[in-house]
């Protein structure tokens, strides 16, 4: 959360010669950050960024401190003046009034009634001090609340005393059914971890730590007061802010924990601005109940330790000196430090390695040598290992091969799933998902690519996309079976496609593949086929089928395919087996034969015909003919045209049977 | 026995200046200067002449053969000069080769994980669904903490698991922390964890889906100074060797202490200010503008400190025998910085116009 505070008011508690250009630069590296610090007429304001575990700062008078210990590092002198908070007098006469906390819902209660009350508007300073942390000045009653709960760091509330005629605060659980009506005037209907307080009537007459309530609060009516402040369980109010979604800064604050001990101060700074500024009287005793009151709590550390976590060997004398700076108080035993925690830092210091954090960020992180960490070997999996390296290679490949690559979100739409014949039940899918277009979880790239074709319409004829990444395979009572894919989609042709494979698979070195018919759903029936490598099927490739061109409404034919990672990868090898050349001379002869069987039953037909076939390539292919260039060689001679002659005549003859 | 050296000096001046090819001239060359050639074949019938004209003949002989030499040499300047072809236009485009491209992304990961890899540091890969234990439990954000209140989590609808709770999508790459610690079970542990997180985020400094890199380093003796060293590395590789940063005090649950970590600003080189010059000769002119993409010469490259005790502990690891520094960065926020990549919408959009820039 942010603060933003004005200089004027910083330096109530400060007392400091710096310019507060310096105080961001010099506070930012040493502690809270400062986000901007901006010129305001003859004034400066402040936006600070206060960290979760540091809600001691959330208050003018914890920066302030804050910045005194900070600057004094740099040298720039620089004073906490620590608030005068004096116990107010005794009351003339007493109005009566009676808390009870049976169930122990808050760490500490402090109450007292103030008679006499003067409605007006605030003086400027508060209001404007108030609206430069953006919070409306509405009057002086309900304007001290807040400006206390800025000075301070302590939330605080004031009801109308004469609008509760029972005089009574309960604090308790609310009951199912309950409902509350807050200062907004919204209602909200209560859940049983919710905390209120009860006039004894079962009215409901606060939402404590959160909101107060329309039926007790303040008007300009008002003549007799309740001051009341609660120390709050932090994560009853978070639970109850987050449930109801009242974020107010009380609650902000809150949840992070003040510490007890600020109950008190802003109990009595607040008495003494009403006191001031509406013309209170004392109309009761302070009412205080803090039946455990926090003991102070204690860390011990050795200066070794110190040198070890921080790798500086500060002397003794520096590290007391921070640590007392930072009004830790500090025994020391030879080298051992027993250092008392303060209470406004209590909840943020629990082990040694705080304290490590403390003296380290005083002393300067720009004052701290860097060094590289030491060499260590560890073992990359070598499974990982090949993943990455070869999608490295293979990226670069086919960007060479003039292919694209892109990047789509890990889920898709349900009209998306639903173009490609999939069913939701087959994903896992994101409940809470900011945009239908994201819901489920990829089971396949194709449709993400098929939908980059779609948008990309303006663009080419030739459009050749390609994605690796993981889809998602819901698995019983486990998390989902992550695999990779490599996708692809092209407009060009089912042969382009299946050319650009087999290059691929050369690139690889992958030697034992070949293709099957295949019967994947998203491809026509007929132009489709796996890739098998050793007779595993890796992935598919085909013709994307009509019924989902027509839902993508997409014209120009697509082709896609789709392969699982690693088994793609599985047999790769950065170099090829070695086969000795052969030394004699070959013979290359063309031979042009009708298809009147498969182009891989006719290969297999001329090999088993003719045993000195070293080689066959797919020449040129024209209407229902293929030209094969045949190489024949001999391992231990010149093989002759005459006898490549005679083989080819079997392949001829094999063929045509 | 005479030989006639004038006569065959005109013969094979002749011979080279009729040569009207290279191919032509070499022949020539090597009939006159040859083993077998002319030159050599005159020399060898010195024999045959009377001892006393030897001496000039043979003189004679080699001052032939160095004007052959001479002869040919500027014969085949001459003839190269013919041969060239006639002027070209050098600014018309060569036969163009097409390229597709690599996602920026790509190309990141690739550059980051390189640099790292010097330091000994491994690249890993995790789940990115994940249980909300891992994301959060193990690094000391127990359900209740207001920290967690950052994280805003994206939930899948995966049957929760009895002990890590809630089926999520990771909001950061630091789970992949105790997935290494536990695959390890002990240091040295030298980590790079690349991955895709999610955060239900989408505006145009924000995706749904984003890539981090997260450094851990956890050994014995590993401290402050490690990390300094580390982080600093990176900078200077990534973004210049004159990059500075620096760190700042943060809060993060899984670190302490914690840090934000800067760079010197790439656009203004860690001053603040960019000048313009206004053409008036001296620099004294310049208008100096604040630059806006830094906070004074500062820019924020991420979070980082050093492990948590609680959180080496969920891990399996001894926090008084070992200790460790950790960091998560965004890989399109490092992109931006070093390449000026801005909307960040457009590294999922698939659009073209986008991809084929790199």
């Amino acid at each position: 959360m942010n603060i933003k505070v004005l200089h004027s008011w910083l330096l109530e508690y400060l007392d400091t010669k710096a310019t507060p250009p310096q105080i961001q630069q010099y506070i930012s590296l040493c502690g809270p950050s400062v986000e901007s610090v901006e010129k305001i007429q003859n004034d400066w304001l402040y936006d600070i960024e206060i960290t979760s575990n540091r809600i001691d700062t959330v208050s003018v008078v914890g920066i302030a401190r804050e910045i005194s210990t900070i600057l004094n590092r740099f040298e720039i002198p620089a004073l906490f003046k620590k608030p005068i908070l004096l116990e107010p007098s005794s009351p003339n006469n007493i109005l009566p009034f009676t808390i009870k906390d049976n169930g122990k819902l808050t760490k500490r209660l402090m109450a007292i009634v103030m008679d006499n009350i003067t409605v007006s508007k605030s003086p400027d300073f508060i209001t404007k001090r108030l609206e430069a942390a953006g919070i409306r000045s509405l009057s002086n009653i309900v304007d001290i609340t807040n400006y206390v709960m800025l000075e301070i760091g302590h939330p605080t509330h004031v009801f109308d005393y004469d609008r509760i005629k029972t005089n009574t605060f309960i604090l308790r659980h609310a009951n199912k059914g309950e409902k509350i009506t807050t200062l907004d005037k919204k209602t909200h209907d209560l859940y049983e971890t919710d905390i209120i307080i009860d006039d004894g009537t079962g009215r409901i007459i606060d939402f404590p730590g959160i909101m107060g309530t329309a039926n007790s609060v303040v008007t300009d009516k008002t003549k007799r007061i309740v001051f009341f402040i609660e120390s709050n369980n932090p994560q009853a109010i978070r639970r109850s802010s987050m449930k109801h979604g009242i974020r107010t800064m009380a609650a902000s604050i809150n949840e992070k924990n003040p510490h007890p001990a600020l109950v008190q101060d802003a109990l009595f700074r607040g008495i003494e601005l009403y006191q001031t500024y509406a013309k209170a009287e004392i109309a009761s005793p302070v009412y205080d109940l803090y039946p455990n009151p926090l003991t102070s709590k204690k860390i011990s550390i050795d200066i070794p330790f110190i040198h070890k976590k921080i790798g500086v060997p500060m002397d003794k004398k520096q590290i007391i000196s921070i640590l007392t700076d930072l009004q830790f108080e500090v025994k020391t035993k030879q080298d051992n430090l027993e250092i008392t925690i303060p209470t406004f830092r209590y909840f943020d210091m629990y082990e040694k390695e705080d304290i490590i954090e403390e003296i380290a960020r005083i002393y300067g992180y720009h004052n701290i040598p860097g060094q590289l960490p030491p060499l260590a070997y560890i073992q990359q999996p070598k499974d990982i290992e090949q993943i990455f390296n070869y999608q490295n290679v293979i990226k670069t490949y086919l960007k060479h091969q003039t292919w694209y690559e892109t990047m789509n979100y890990s889920a898709y739409s349900k009209l998306l799933l639903s173009a490609f014949d999939l069913k939701e039940t087959d994903h896992l899918h994101i409940t809470n998902t900011i945009s239908e277009d994201i819901k489920y979880l990829r089971v396949s790239i194709i449709p993400s690519l098929l939908k980059n074709i779609k948008e990309n319409g303006g663009f080419s004829t030739d459009l050749k996309l390609f994605e690796i990444a993981k889809t998602y395979k819901p698995q019983k009572a486990s998390l989902p079976e992550e695999r990779f894919k490599l996708s692809l989609v092209t407009k060009g042709s089912f042969l382009s496609l299946k050319g650009l494979i087999e290059a691929l698979l050369k690139e690889l070195h992958v030697e034992k593949y070949s293709f099957t018919l295949s019967s994947h759903p998203f491809f026509s029936s007929t132009v489709q086929a796996h890739l098998l490598i050793e007779n595993v099927v890796v992935g598919v490739l085909g013709k994307v089928k009509n019924s989902i061109m027509e839902h993508m409404q997409l014209t120009d034919s697509v082709f896609a395919a789709e392969f699982d990672f690693e088994k793609l990868i599985e047999k790769a090898r950065l170099m090829p087996i070695y086969k000795p050349y052969n030394p004699y001379a070959a013979i290359q002869l063309d031979l042009t034969t009708p298809l009147n069987q498969s182009y891989a039953k006719i290969v297999q037909i001329a090999k088993e015909s003719a045993p000195h076939i070293t080689q066959i390539t797919l020449k040129d292919t024209y209407k229902d003919n293929v030209t094969l260039h045949l190489i024949f060689s001999s391992p231990n001679r010149n093989y002759t045209e005459k006898e490549a002659l005679i083989e080819l005549e079997k392949i001829k003859n094999n063929i045509l049977v | 026995m005479e030989i006639d050296v004038t006569n065959e000096k005109k013969k094979a001046i002749d011979f080279i200046v009729n040569s009207s090819s290279l191919s032509e001239l070499i022949k020539t060359e090597t009939e006159l200067l040859g083993r077998n050639g002319l030159i050599n074949s005159l020399l060898k019938q010195l024999k045959n002449i009377i001892p006393e004209k030897r001496k000039t003949v043979g003189i004679n002989i080699n001052a032939l053969k160095q004007e052959v030499i001479t002869l040919i040499n500027q014969k085949k300047q001459l003839l190269s000069q013919k041969i060239d072809d006639k002027n070209i236009d050098v600014t018309m485009p060569g036969t163009s080769i097409k390229t597709g491209t690599l996602h920026p992304i790509t190309i990141a990961i690739t550059e980051i994980s390189s640099i790292f890899s010097k330091l000994g540091f491994i690249r890993m890969s995790y789940p990115e669904v994940e249980w909300e234990y891992l994301a959060f439990d193990t690094l000391n954000m127990p359900k209740t903490h207001p920290a967690r209140d950052d994280f805003e989590t994206t939930f899948v609808n995966g049957e929760p698991h009895p002990t890590y709770g809630k089926m999520i999508l990771t909001p950061h790459t630091s789970s992949g922390q105790i997935r290494e610690m536990w695959r390890l079970k002990k240091p040295p542990i030298r980590m790079i964890n690349i991955g895709k997180c999610y955060r239900p985020n989408w505006d145009a400094t924000h995706t749904p889906m984003f890539h981090q890199f997260e450094g851990l380093c956890v050994d014995t003796d590993i401290n402050i100074t490690h990390l300094k060293g580390a982080l600093d590395y990176f900078a200077k590789e990534y973004f210049g060797e004159n990059t500075q940063t620096r760190l700042r005090p943060h809060h993060f649950q899984f670190t302490e202490p914690s840090f934000e970590v800067d760079i010197s600003c790439t656009m203004c080189q860690g001053t603040g200010i960019l000048r313009q010059s206004r053409d008036s000769g001296t620099s004294q002119d310049d208008l100096k503008v604040k630059c806006k993409i830094c906070k004074s010469g500062w820019l924020e490259l991420g979070g980082t400190g050093m492990v948590h005790p609680n959180v080496l502990i969920s891990g399996g690891i001894d926090p008084i025998k070992y200790s460790g520094w950790a960091f998560g960065f965004g890989i399109e926020r490092v992109i931006m910085m070093k390449y000026g990549v801005d909307d960040i919408r457009n590294y999922y959009s698939g659009d073209m116009r986008f991809l084929s820039q790199f």
